[in-house]
């Protein structure tokens, strides 16, 4: 069996390599914040599997934020992402600037 | 003290106005959630003072935050919620090794955008629907159509017109097996008269 | 509880956390692999929701033997219940910014009938929402 537990450390380690690799090569912001759901998927993974390991359940409460405030990051990203997309758009079809408004219903 | 005393009736109309909005069914389940969190269904000495505190921390919740009711309601029919759930499952595995495959066999992978129009006209299927429909891997919803009720799916992996309606088809068996499960006899009717209508037009 | 009873339930629990750790090397691999944005985020959504359950799965029947409080298997409950939440949330929110600013590979797509529904609202309205960077 130790040998299974072995397999999933090196696994996860696997993964959490490639998508740090994934993080840095970009191309774009999205994709950085979807590798860092990913490497948060990973995290999760191996605090469960420390968990189960030394049948400790006092790391659970750790799971449990995660998995509440993980999804945060990336709507963030996302929401600035829209509005600066936005902004360019208008900044495009209006060559004068106009004052920025507080506005347009951002994605 | 410093109020002006006019107000006072005002306010108190607010209020109860806000606490008119309070929804007791969802209300119990975040004290569900609440108990969960503090351990309190291990019965001890505070358990019962910590469901009072979660059942007073839900109706603050919703009185300071006030959401629009839950629409049309629902009805929930055990045998079918049930069948639901194997469903969801048997589709989340199948469809993880079928991504698997395809990250790891080489070449292109293609991918789709169909529209997929809802035959429910309930609010709360159609989030039901997208939140499976983005769990389950291999379809992520890009885009709600609003008035008309049209979901905008991105599907990995199909290659061709036959996967496109082969996507948009387990689409409308998912909504059905939600439909079914959650459903009220309204949007059951619904979505019958669209399967028969279908059935004969194709 | 019996040491056999035991010992299976701790092999299945290995099982179940060792096809969780796949399915986030799956993904990590995949977002190496894929070519644009909307395709990785099929991976990404697997160890985040079916993984996550299995490893869940396993610490409970890990703790099964060690205490039957209640505790952990509600906390497990409801990590479940926030990520089977959350998750679809925000991807949600991704995909459509990423369609938006054309983060997807258009060769890649055998269909695509959200297009135009934006072409002609676009039209309608007189702005361009979509797509700028090309």
């Amino acid at each position: 069996m130790n040998v299974l537990w072995i397999a999933i450390a090196v696994l996860l380690g696997a993964a959490a390599l490639l998508s740090m690799a994934r993080m840095l090569m970009g191309p774009s912001i999205l994709d950085r914040a979807l590798s860092l759901d990913v490497l948060v998927a990973s995290a999760l993974t191996g605090i469960g599997a420390y968990a189960a390991l030394n049948r400790d359940p006092t790391v659970l409460p750790v799971l449990l934020v995660l998995s509440l405030v993980g999804f945060v990051g990336s709507i963030s990203v996302s929401k600035f992402v829209a509005r600066r997309h936005e902004d360019a758009l208008r900044e495009r079809d209006e060559p004068v600037p106009a004052p920025n408004t507080e506005g347009g219903d951002a994605a | 003290m410093t109020r002006p005393p006019a107000t006072r009736p005002e306010r108190v109309q607010a209020l109860r106005r806000r606490l008119g909005k309070v929804q007791i069914p969802i209300a119990l389940g975040m004290t569900v959630v609440w108990m969960l969190l503090f351990d309190g269904f291990r019965l001890r000495e505070e358990s019962l003072g910590l469901l009072v505190l979660g059942f007073g921390v839900s109706v603050l919740i919703m009185v300071v935050f006030p959401l629009p009711p839950v629409s049309e309601g629902f009805r929930f029919h055990p045998w079918q919620f049930l069948r639901l759930l194997v469903y969801f499952f048997v589709q989340m595995v199948q469809s993880s090794f079928q991504v698997t495959w395809q990250t790891f066999t080489p070449g292109p992978v293609l991918s789709s955008v169909i529209a997929v129009r809802m035959r429910t006209d309930s609010e709360l299927m159609l989030v039901c629907t997208s939140i499976a429909l983005s769990v389950i891997p291999g379809s992520v919803v890009v885009e709600v159509g609003q008035p008309e009720h049209v979901l905008y799916i991105h599907h990995l992996g199909t290659r061709d017109e036959a996967g496109t309606e082969r996507a948009r088809r387990d689409t409308w068996r998912l909504e059905e097996r939600i439909v079914r499960a959650l459903g009220t006899r309204v949007d059951i009717a619904k979505l019958e008269a669209a399967e028969t209508v279908g059935t004969e037009s194709a | 509880m019996s040491d056999a009873l035991t010992a299976v339930l701790d092999w299945v629990a290995v099982l179940c956390l060792l096809a969780g750790a796949m399915l986030s090397f799956v993904a990590s691999v995949g977002l190496i692999r894929f070519p644009d944005l909307l395709s990785r985020m099929h991976t990404a959504a697997k160890p985040q929701v079916l993984g996550l359950l299995l490893v869940l799965v396993g610490i409970g029947l890990r703790l099964l033997p060690e205490e039957t409080g209640i505790f952990t298997v509600g906390t497990l409950a409801v990590v479940g219940l926030f990520q089977v939440i959350t998750v679809p949330v925000a991807a949600h929110i991704a995909a459509r910014v990423g369609y938006r600013t054309g983060r997807i590979d258009e060769d890649l797509l055998v269909a695509d009938e959200l297009f135009d529904r934006l072409e002609s609202e676009d039209r309608a309205t007189g702005t361009r929402r979509y797509r700028a960077s090309e």
